[in-house]
């Protein structure tokens, strides 16, 4: 039962699995403040709100389960399954397209436009349903370990196809969905790993401005809600509100139609300035548990997921926020120290995958909830209310754990 | 040592990411935290404007001028209803209204929570209304005029959303307003109020005001005056009923009029109150206090005759002055007033001199508004003496190059009757408070100093206005029970688009009073433009001194049947026993 805590780098992996802990705790808490006590008034959200919190504890629980259950087995079988593991996934995203494009399945229903969900259901009960682009993240950054453990020809440019194929086949298939949060996600993930793995560092900025150089054709293929979900960012300045309203050319280029400020406050910049005036007006030290104007009232839509991070920053004020991206950052600085420890390559690029992953998570997170990044649909891993999101960061913390624990190989190390 | 190297590398930009989201969280939380709390707490809170009572205006007697009740209103939040037209169905029906005008109602409203649907509801139709989803019923304050037109000039009006705009009602709207509530709410996205936030201030009705006015005599005189109008097909109308001892009006009749409950309807000006607002050449109505003037300045005697030219006096500098209807000879100044001598009346004129005449019709309150408790007063216009002509001293003595009032004539007479004293009109008695109890007692002030010698005073009055009406001009006006003074005024209007007068348009005034030694009541009655064809003639005496005579009368029975003036007063009026005092 307790075989998941034997091993190497014990000290690192029991502060690791308090801090996890620790957020789940976290976000159960937050979740509960949003639905309690109920409001008062007709606010549809509010019925619904008030038993979140349970459903957290439950996918908490299974979750813990999942992380010990991904510690019976050494990591390197997951490696060797991976590309089993990485085909599943893949089919599993197919499906979905199939019910988005060819014949919608009872199992894959359209939710708020996307095909994201498989729901399955037993006799009328309803098992959790599941988001396989969440399941893939974890897939894809397995395999992509997998792939790069040994091999170094990756030196050259023509070498990073075989990477990249495995990223973008993935990609493709959730930005059908659509989900495009998640889709943003892989890329800095392969970067990163592929950084960690070797690759020239000019390699990577020579892609990098390929792609730079692709925006702007980018840019006028994209929808204009999506335009405007990155344009919002920039749109926070008076200054350029008011260029925009009186260039219509630049208006055009930004969201894609004319641009108006009272447009912008009440529809396209609406959730940006909702967040941030619950980050703000949180203060330095916060309203309190439960306490605040934006904890209930729906002032905040999805104050409960995406942007949990309001809710703490506006109950728990500056003080909070920084206590939260503290223990995130010792959590990945433990899994740094995992991965720094670790001299099976695979090991560590897995690590670093999970590490890459879970960092780059938060901090584009928190960054749309403060403005700094476009709104996407990402979590805040361990805090956010949603059980596939939860389960899968439970498993990767799990991953890393194993690796930590896990005894190197014996053979002598590369120059 | 590659490893080492990587995982710095990593972990040095991890700290640069989290530092920058910490700084921007130090940014948002504590340098602008203030600017966005305030803006949160603006988006999130309403108002709910609590309305206090209007106050009332009363009669002197305590009769109900205006008053506001609470009605229920029946309304629809448009944003609570998705089905306009199945609404609007099941409404209809209970507020007996067209689906349709209630479909427009709400689908047009622009206020996304209210739109008005019925105003008046009665009980049963609030019940089965507040039944129906998006369908509210709410208070309100209505304004209610149960005295209809009757001092609609006095009392003025009050819009729907209980402002003052005119008469009494824009005088004193700030005491009649009271001060409205505030109930500030927490609002939800929606902007539906979830719950109060503590409250800071509190709803104060506004104060009642009685006035001088007495409902009875202003029916007396608004009656009267519309037979009258009508009998001569006259355009205006105006009936003045003071109490000269203090200056209280007792009733202030401006025709035509109109209804205050639905003054929007209303020709603008009707709207007017002819009595402060009108503006003409008072003619002979002048004369007696001219001669009064004249008396006190000394520079003529009851005794002395004045030679008056046999109707035709002409001169350098001042032309051709003409009587009336026939020429006079020699007359003392009770003659001249009596037989209303214009040539009399300018060689009084030139005695007194420029001056003494400016003056004197100052201290009598000519030029300047007399400060009645209505807005709109106008103040009548004498020119300044440097613009004066020779023409100028010898055509105001008989009401000519001077522009008066109606109210001023009567603060004029009201001055002539109160032996000298000044007098100040005023309409508004008491201000009272939702208790009863009186905020302000609106005392008119004691007899301080004389505007002319009493003696000059109560010779104009019972030697020289009585023989208007015993002898002269005013004859008509001669009630069996109380001697009357009193004297008739025939002015012609000026012409508005070439120079000279008129003389098809009249302005027929007559000022009474009663009982002679001791006046109780004074009456001023003036009808502009009586129609001349009709053949029953057109002078003060002859259309408006029988109105007056008949006002008086009632007036004075009315308030000697409710003893409401003094047996001494009464003892005054047989002029045949003045032992009786």
């Amino acid at each position: 039962m307790y075989e998941f805590l034997k091993g190497r780098l014990l000290f690192v992996r029991v502060i690791l699995l308090a801090c996890v802990a620790a957020l789940v705790v976290i976000g159960i808490v937050t979740i509960y403040s949003v639905g309690h006590p109920a409001e008062t008034g007709a606010a549809e959200a509010g019925g619904q709100l008030a038993d979140l919190w349970k459903k957290q504890v439950l996918f908490a629980a299974l979750g813990a389960i999942v992380f010990v259950a991904v510690n019976l087995i050494s990591y390197r079988r997951f490696g060797a399954a991976s590309a089993s593991i990485y085909a599943a996934v893949l089919m599993l995203l197919g499906v979905l397209l199939v019910s988005k494009y060819i014949v919608t399945l009872p199992f894959a229903p359209e939710i708020n436009g996307t095909y994201r969900w498989i729901r399955i259901s037993i006799r009328g009960f309803a098992l959790p349903s599941v988001q396989p682009s969440e399941l893939c993240k974890l897939a894809f950054i397995i395999a992509l370990a997998w792939y790069l453990r040994y091999r170094s020809n990756y030196r050259n440019l023509w070498a990073l196809t075989g990477p990249f194929v495995l990223t973008l086949l993935p990609m493709i298939l959730i930005l059908l969905e659509p989900d495009l949060g998640t889709v943003l996600l892989m890329m800095p993930i392969l970067f990163v790993m592929l950084f960690a793995a070797g690759a020239k560092v000019k390699h990577l900025l020579v892609i990098l401005l390929f792609a730079l150089l692709c925006t702007p054709l980018l840019w006028f293929k994209m929808e204009p809600y999506q335009r405007t979900r990155i344009s919002s960012v920039l749109l926070q300045s008076d200054w350029l509100r008011d260029k925009a309203e009186r260039h219509p050319m630049l208006g055009e280029i930004l969201v894609g139609t004319r641009f108006s400020t009272t447009q912008w406050k009440s529809n396209w910049g609406y959730h940006l300035i909702r967040s941030k005036y619950a980050v703000a007006s949180g203060g330095t030290k916060g309203y309190g548990f439960g306490k605040g104007p934006f904890v209930k009232y729906n002032f905040l839509p999805e104050r409960h997921n995406d942007f949990v991070f309001a809710m703490i920053a506006h109950q728990w004020g500056f003080v909070g926020c920084v206590g939260l991206l503290a223990i995130y950052m010792v959590v990945i600085a433990c899994g740094l120290e995992i991965a720094a420890n670790n001299t099976d390559p695979f090991g560590r690029l897995l690590a670093t995958g999970i590490v890459a992953m879970f960092a780059l998570e938060v901090i584009v997170n928190v960054s749309m909830t403060v403005g700094l990044m476009p709104i996407t649909g990402l979590t805040l891993p361990l805090v956010s209310y949603g059980g596939s999101s939860l389960v899968v960061s439970m498993a990767a913390m799990g991953l890393l754990n194993n690796v930590g624990r896990s005894r190197p190989f014996t053979v002598a190390p590369k120059s | 040592m590659k490893n080492v190297r990587i995982t710095i590398v990593l972990f040095g930009l991890l700290i640069v990411a989290f530092g920058a989201l910490a700084g921007r969280c130090l940014f948002l939380q504590y340098f602008r935290t203030d600017y966005y709390t305030d803006v949160c707490t603006k988006q999130q809170q309403g108002f709910i404007n609590r309305q206090p009572q209007r106050g009332v205006i009363l009669d002197c007697r305590g009769r109900v001028f205006a008053a506001s009740n609470k009605v229920q209103t029946i309304f629809a939040e448009p944003r609570a209803i998705t089905e306009p037209k199945d609404t609007s169905s099941q409404l209809a029906p209970i507020v007996d209204m067209g689906a349709h005008i209630i479909c427009r109602l709400i689908t047009e409203s622009n206020n996304p929570g209210f739109a008005r649907i019925k105003t008046d509801a009665e009980p049963n139709q609030c019940r089965a209304a507040r039944r129906i989803p998006g369908i509210g019923v709410q208070p309100e304050w209505q304004r209610h005029y149960p005295m209809g037109p009757a001092a609609a000039h006095v009392v003025g009006f009050a819009s729907t959303d209980d402002r003052g705009l005119e008469g009494i009602e824009l005088q004193y709207d700030k005491d009649l307003r009271g001060s409205a509530g505030k109930n500030v709410f927490f609002a939800d996205i929606s902007r539906r109020p979830v719950r109060l936030r503590p409250q800071t201030s509190s709803v104060t009705d506004g104060v009642g005001i009685i006035l001088t006015i007495d409902s009875t005599i202003q029916q007396f005189a608004r009656t009267e005056l519309q037979q009258r109008l009508a009998e001569y097909q006259a355009q205006s109308g105006v009936a003045i009923v003071a109490e000269p001892k203090t200056g209280a009006i007792l009733g202030m009749v401006s025709l035509p009029d109109f209804d205050p409950a639905n003054f929007s309807s209303a020709e603008p000006n009707d709207l007017r109150n002819h009595a402060i607002t009108d503006q003409y050449e008072p003619g002979s109505l002048l004369k007696p206090v001219i001669a009064a003037i004249a008396l006190d300045c000394a520079v003529v005697n009851e005794e002395e005759k004045i030679f008056c030219e046999n109707g035709n006096y002409r001169g350098r500098g001042f032309g051709r002055i003409g009587e009336y209807r026939e020429g006079f000879a020699n007359l003392t100044l009770r003659e001249i007033l009596i037989k209303s001598s214009n040539i009399g009346m300018a060689k009084i004129g030139q005695r007194l001199g420029k001056d003494k005449l400016y003056k004197g019709l100052k201290l009598f309150g000519f030029g300047k508004k007399t400060g009645i408790d209505l807005p709109g007063e106008a103040g009548g216009l004498i020119w300044p003496v440097r613009k004066w002509t020779g023409y100028s001293v010898t055509r105001i003595p008989f009401g000519h190059e001077i522009t008066v009032t109606t109210i001023q004539l009567v603060q004029a007479f009201c001055i002539l009757a109160n032996g000298g004293h000044p007098v100040r009109p005023y309409l508004v008695r008491a201000i009272v408070d939702n208790e009863g109890q009186i905020v302000k007692l609106k005392r008119p002030p004691p007899n301080i100093g004389y505007v002319i010698d009493p003696k000059v005073a109560s010779w104009i009055v019972t030697e020289a206005m009585v023989g208007v009406v015993n002898e002269g001009t005013g004859k008509r006006a001669k009630l069996e029970k109380w001697q009357v003074f009193g004297k008739t005024g025939t002015a012609n209007i000026a012409k508005s688009d070439e120079k000279g007068y008129s003389d098809r348009y009249y302005v027929a005034s007559f000022v009474c009073g009663a009982p002679a030694e001791d006046p109780a009541v004074i009456v001023l009655v003036s009808i502009r433009r009586p129609n001349r064809s009709l053949g029953k003639g057109y002078t003060g005496g002859a259309v408006a001194s029988p109105v007056a005579a008949k006002i008086l009368e009632k007036t004075l029975t009315y308030l000697e049947n409710n003893q409401l003036f003094s047996p001494a007063q009464q003892s005054h009026h047989y002029r045949d026993k003045p032992g009786d005092i």
